[in-house]
């Protein structure tokens, strides 16, 4: 059940697709979840706690109608949801609150739907057998920068697996795929996406300083997987003297297209902010 | 980073008797989120974290202390507790579980109620009130989708949301805030 959210199909339509093309290889239909309202994430919670939650109240509430769990492309939606859900699961005050405000549209939440982002479904609904078997023409070694972001992998309770202190997921698939992934420091750092909206130099700071560790550490591309976190590192790298030595910055899944045999323009790849060919030349199959 | 001289989340010093507020801690806590407050060792392994921090003067621990000091109008009136990118890397690192990131949307709730919101949440709210989300639509994204054979976009179910943050208090806290940048 694919929650697009409000930012990911207006600014970054190309992850929508290549989400639903690559899934669909993987053995994974991907349904829209429709007549749904925005997350609220970071505003709407900041300013007013109860509408956030039942505006991520309803949007559990319509999946649970369907029957079918909820898959996020965007870290912030992933977060919000799974935050929403954890006090609605634990309230029994909040949840008949938000269900109150619900009542009107005969919509109840009741606690039966699981959030999942789209690197949870990696983790757990996707064997690495099956992805190998997947990559028809895989990269040839070139070193990439995973970027995690926040809400993918914080806070370690119950939200995320606990085990997974240090995510490895998106390493394990870059290196499944063919690339090398490259440690660097501050890789669970956040891209400074969301201090935008206060401090511009502040939020660009934060995600060049991110990409100068990146570049360190030898990677020739980034890959990430929550919309804000790819629109900011790609934004960031312009206006700022980097002309020359921009890293080309896509989505995983996008990433992972070509290396099955997908078509650059069915993914969108002619759309991305910087130049992906660095990371799409670098396949070692005849395209 | 620019702030105003009365606006320095760093504060001033001595700090005064009429600017500490005993209870306000109290109030803190007993909010949903506010719980782990009182367990503040303001032992400072949130602001070693923070990405903000690495960048500007930004610290989180004086923002608890600040909090936990009771000094409730500074808190609740100055930028410190809008610039948190909410990014969790504190709530990870603190051995007392205090949450910083819940502590804070607990702090910028009671802000908003006040007037206190920051201009550019309350600009994005309205965004979000007005289009149904935070980026508008255009015919460029309609056309984006129709060449990567998208659905098109859907409709945002605005009146349903409209709804509900009418019913939650929301038009209220953004009328309050509104009220506050006109007599500025």
């Amino acid at each position: 059940m694919l929650f697009r959210g409000c930012i990911t199909p207006v600014r970054h339509p190309a992850y929508e697709a290549a989400t639903v093309l690559v899934l669909e290889r993987l053995g994974i239909s991907v349904v829209p979840l429709n007549n749904t309202n925005c997350c609220g994430a970071q505003y709407i919670e900041s300013l007013n706690e109860r509408a956030f939650l039942a505006l991520g109240g309803r949007i559990l509430a319509l999946a649970e109608q369907d029957g079918k769990d909820i898959l996020t492309l965007c870290g912030a939606c992933a977060g919000s949801l799974k935050h929403t859900k954890k006090l609605l699961d634990r309230r029994k005050r909040a949840r008949s609150e938000v269900n109150s405000l619900l009542g009107k549209e005969g919509l109840e939440y009741t606690k039966n739907v699981r959030v999942k982002h789209l690197l949870d479904v990696f983790e757990e609904d996707i064997s690495l057998e099956a992805l190998h078997a997947a990559i028809t023409n895989p990269y040839a070694g070139i070193r990439l920068a995973a970027h995690y972001g926040c809400y993918l992998t914080r806070p370690f309770d119950e939200l995320n697996s606990p085990a997974i202190k240090i995510p490895t997921i998106m390493d394990t698939v870059i290196r499944i795929a063919g690339g090398r992934p490259v440690e660097y420091e501050g890789k669970s750092r956040c891209c400074g996406s969301p201090i935008l909206i206060m401090d511009e130099t502040v939020a660009n700071n934060v995600g060049l300083n991110k990409i100068r560790n990146m570049r360190e550490a030898g990677a020739a591309g980034i890959v990430t997987a929550c919309t804000n976190c790819d629109i900011q590192l790609s934004q960031v790298q312009y206006g700022n003297g980097m002309e020359k030595s921009r890293l080309p910055v896509m989505t995983l899944l996008q990433f992972l297209g070509p290396a099955m045999g997908i078509s650059d323009d069915d993914l969108g790849m002619y759309m991305n902010r910087t130049s992906p060919s660095r990371i799409i030349e670098s396949l070692t199959g005849v395209r | 980073m620019e702030q105003s001289e009365d606006k320095s989340y760093r504060g001033d010093f001595p700090v005064r008797d009429q600017d500490v507020q005993a209870s306000f801690k109290y109030d803190v806590a007993s909010m949903v989120g506010g719980e782990g407050l009182l367990r503040c060792l303001k032992c400072g392994a949130c602001s070693g974290g923070c990405p903000v921090g690495s960048v500007i003067d930004y610290r989180p621990r004086k923002v608890l202390g600040n909090v936990l000091l009771g000094l409730k109008d500074e808190v609740l009136s100055s930028d410190q507790i809008w610039l948190c990118a909410a990014c969790f890397t504190c709530e990870e690192r603190c051995v007392q579980q205090v949450a910083f990131t819940d502590v804070v949307t607990v702090l910028r709730n009671m802000a908003s109620k006040e007037g206190h919101a920051a201009p550019g949440y309350v600009k994005m709210a309205e965004m979000v009130m007005q289009n149904g989300r935070v980026s508008a639509r255009t015919g460029v994204v309609d056309k984006m989708r129709e060449q990567l054979g998208l659905p098109p976009l859907q409709d945002p179910a605005i009146d349903q949301l409209r709804g509900i943050m009418k019913a939650a208090g929301l038009y209220g806290v953004i009328a309050a805030n509104k009220k506050e940048g006109e007599s500025d």
